[in-house]
């Protein structure tokens, strides 16, 4: 019992650095354009989807919605 | 001793509990510290990186019957594009942005026919320079919260600037619209960011930006180098200036979530060059210099009008020069005359309908003679974004994999005049026709 805490610990802690807020994120925003409630599971699998894999500008599909691409264009104009 | 022993054994279950919470709570612990370690690990990698490659098949042909009688039915050409970004936010204040370029023919076997030698550094991650990368990008945001203002150093993303995002459904890519003096520079520019006086859903940004040009002498026979004035022909350092002042004017206004468009932008820019100074032929004596020229740009989008998934970007270029002196004999700077104000524009309506992953684009522009086109980008081959003539643009864009998009276009150039350079400006019935393939991975 023990070891099955430490593990699931150990998988937490390695999650959280890479995931921290992006789970959520990714929530939100299909909420928001797509008014759909999506579970933790999906929102984790989108969130390379949506905040790495995909071009900035671009629409990424999420169960037949599309959502806008969350990565940026940083440094295309200066000053922001 | 039995008893002991039973007292032991007893002692030794009810303390096993308390030794495997401990355990616990010592794991936890752990986990803690090397949590907080890969936390402060993370924070100290301050790089991003990115980047682009685009591989591109045009097949151009070319004809005409004035000035000269031109009939070359198949020029195909496979070029290539390769970018790296690297992004690094190692302080709150300051950020840097670079991007590190190679565009390329494949495997170029030789070039002929001339290549001009100016601005070969403002055109260097578009001018096809083999294996050889650029720096097209490498600027620092040093940011002044107090002032509402960012003050940018370095080499500054002006190339690719909009409507170019339409045609692969991308982000803005460029600072500058592409109907501007889109080179790559070296600038020092000063932001002010407008936004917290305006309502919420909108945006102003004011630049001031410096990108003085750079006139050397690289010296020889016992000359050292930039212990003179630059050449110009016998007249050697008579008047001509090492740094030129070159200027620029840059307001963005953007609005976002209104009932009948997703967003619209407004951007204007004025760009102003004091003097540029030409080359004359060797021993003519005469000089030749291009002087006050202004260009101002202006550029309006409307993205999803209606929710209708169709996006329209209007933009419109107005340049003029004055060119003195002569090369050689009848050769001014678009023109014939010792001293002429020339001037031009150009006029560009880019369209788009965005269908799932599909983009369909059409592109209409429409110059006159003497109009100035400093913009580079990897579409133009042919110059086709400010030049004086008709452009007819169309174009299919499949997205596909979130981060890549193939294009296949067709477009007609029907020029009036030609281009301007060195020598005076004439008629031509001069036509473009190309069809192109592209392949665009952002990655």
């Amino acid at each position: 019992m023990g070891k099955r805490i430490s593990l699931c610990l150990v998988l937490v802690a390695f999650a959280l650095p890479s995931m921290a807020g992006k789970v959520e994120e990714a929530q939100k925003v299909v909420k928001d354009t797509c008014a759909k409630d999506i579970d933790k599971d999906t929102a984790v699998r989108l969130v390379k989807e949506l905040f790495l894999s995909c071009s900035p500008g671009s629409k990424v599909d999420v169960q037949g919605c599309s959502v806008p691409c969350q990565k940026s264009t940083s440094g295309a104009v200066i000053g922001q | 001793m039995k008893k002991t022993l039973l007292f032991l054994f007893a002692l030794s279950l009810g303390a096993l509990p308390m030794a495997q919470a401990q355990t616990l709570e010592e794991k936890v612990a752990k986990l803690e510290d090397r949590l907080a370690e890969m936390e402060a690990n993370n924070s100290t990698n301050i790089f991003k990186f990115s980047g682009t490659s685009v591989t591109r098949y045009d097949v151009l042909s070319t004809e005409s019957k004035t000035p000269a009688v031109v009939n070359e039915g198949y020029l195909p050409y496979l070029r290539s594009r390769f970018s790296i970004n690297a992004e690094a936010d190692f302080n709150q204040y300051i950020t840097m942005h670079s991007r590190f370029t190679t565009t390329k023919f494949f495997n170029k076997w030789r070039s002929t026919g001339n290549l001009s030698t100016y601005a070969s550094d403002t055109g260097g991650s578009d001018s096809y320079q083999d294996s050889n990368v650029t720096l097209e990008t490498g600027y620092l945001d040093i940011k002044f919260p107090s002032l509402s203002s960012v003050l940018s150093i370095g080499r500054i993303p002006t190339s690719d600037g909009p409507p170019a995002h339409y045609w692969d459904g991308l982000d803005r890519q460029g600072t500058y619209p592409l109907l501007a003096f889109g080179g790559t520079l070296d600038a020092i520019a000063w932001s002010v960011n407008l936004a917290s006086l305006m309502p919420q859903n909108q945006s102003l940004s004011v630049r001031l930006i410096a990108a003085p040009f750079s006139d050397l002498n690289l010296g020889g026979s016992g000359i050292p180098a930039y212990m003179r004035s630059p050449n110009q022909d016998t007249l050697t350092g008579l008047g001509v200036q090492t740094t030129k002042q070159h200027y620029n004017l840059n307001a963005d206004y953007s609005v976002k979530n209104l009932s009948f468009v997703d967003s619209i932008n407004l951007i204007y820019q004025l760009n102003y060059i004091d003097q540029l100074d030409y080359s004359s032929s060797t021993g003519s004596g005469s000089t030749l210099s291009v002087n006050n020229r202004k260009i101002q740009s202006v550029y309006l989008d409307f993205n999803n009008i209606l929710q209708s998934n169709v996006y329209l970007a209007l933009a419109h270029l107005w340049t003029g020069f004055d060119s003195k002196g002569l090369a050689s004999a009848g050769k001014g700077y678009a023109t014939s005359k010792a001293e002429d104000t020339i001037t031009g524009s150009f006029s560009l309506a880019s369209a788009s309908y965005r269908l799932s992953n599909w983009i369909f684009g059409y592109e209409y522009g429409s110059g006159t003679e003497g109009v100035i086109y400093g913009g580079n980008n990897l579409e133009d081959l042919s110059k086709m974004y400010g030049f004086p003539g008709t452009l007819n643009h169309a174009y299919v864009t499949y997205r596909f994999y979130g981060s890549a998009a193939f294009r296949v276009g067709s477009y007609t150039q029907n020029y009036t005049h030609t281009a301007n350079a060195i020598g005076p400006i004439s008629q031509t019935d001069n036509k473009v026709n190309a069809s192109y393939a592209q392949l665009r991975v952002d990655f």
